[in-house]
């Protein structure tokens, strides 16, 4: 027992009450919002860009960009639960 | 000398009175890639023009001729897109080789165990985060690439440019206005693979236009050539 080494979320714990993890989670909650914002405004940028020039590809395009949306808020659900 | 307009009815010739049209017609024996003939009433000079361009590259291709489903929201009634450039794939590679470092990075970090004082389940979530950020890496760039376009239509060249979230810019000229064309053609990849700038120089206000990293830049000016 007193050969493991001690992590540093146990010093922490122990001094402070506060588990470090839950903040990195926080934090990493936080930039998968930011990043979810991000999809959600590339979907704006393909509408832009089809706005101005239709091409043959648009459908596919813009289901990428909506998968991609869904990717994004999957990850971020999976974070809040898993974590 | 040829008259590339003998068979257009009078009142069509006078619907498009573009001055630079009767000074390629004077000026030019031979017209490349175009045939000298009469073509449907009711077509103008342009249209007739563009009609001898057969279709060439798919939707995917960095050189279009006669897309099929494109279409400019500022394209008029009758104007046709004749060619729609890209930047040569070949451009695309370093971000295509940056990707496939990037997949193989999460192995490199697991052989190191770098991020083994994180617990499993962040290990985990890193790597999936990771791969997310490669899934919107390709994507960002694939954009960029495929709107970046240059369209050269039967009235004029349009230069788009999609710069990174929410802002573009397009710059066009008549073809009449263009005034010089050159074409810069350096480095080794660049001639192997026949891929370069081509500047069109233009008159009054309208800007000059840089098609960069084209491919067949020789052929992309002798259209528009034909066209003016």
């Amino acid at each position: 027992m007193l050969n493991q080494p001690i992590a540093i979320e146990d010093i922490l714990r122990v001094f402070t009450g506060f588990n470090p993890w839950l903040g990195v989670k926080a934090f990493l909650l936080v930039c998968l919002f930011i990043y979810f914002i991000f999809a959600l405004a590339i979907i704006r940028q393909v509408k832009v860009f089809l706005d101005v020039l239709e091409l043959e590809l648009e459908g596919a395009v813009r289901l990428f960009a909506w998968l991609h949306v869904l990717l994004v808020a999957g990850v971020l659900i999976v974070a809040i639960i898993y974590l | 000398m040829p008259d590339l307009y003998s068979a257009t009815p009078s009142h069509n010739r006078d619907a498009t009175p573009t001055p630079t049209i009767v000074d390629r017609g004077q000026g030019k024996k031979e017209t490349a890639g175009l045939k000298p003939e009469a073509s449907p009433k009711g077509k103008s000079p342009f249209e007739k023009k563009s009609e001898e361009f057969l279709p060439q590259g798919g939707s995917l291709s960095a050189f279009v001729v006669k897309p099929a489903s494109a279409h400019l929201s500022t394209q008029e009634e009758g104007e046709q897109i004749v060619v729609l450039l890209r930047r040569h794939w070949v451009t695309n590679l370093s971000w295509v080789l940056a990707t496939f470092l990037m997949i193989l990075a999460p192995l490199i970090v697991a052989f190191s165990s770098s991020l083994s004082f994180l617990p499993g389940r962040f290990q985990i979530m890193a790597a999936i985060i990771w791969y997310l950020l490669i899934i919107t890496f390709v994507f960002e760039r694939f954009l960029s690439w495929y709107f970046n376009v240059y369209i050269v239509t039967d009235k004029r060249v349009v230069d788009l440019d999609f710069y990174q979230l929410f802002s573009y810019s397009q710059s066009q000229a008549n073809l009449s206005e263009i005034t010089n064309m050159r074409i810069s053609v350096s480095g080794f990849s660049r001639l192997f693979l026949d891929f370069g700038d081509l500047v069109i120089e233009t008159a009054g206000e309208s800007p000059n236009l840089h098609f960069e990293r084209v491919p067949n830049p020789r052929r992309v000016m002798d259209i528009i050539e034909d066209l003016r």
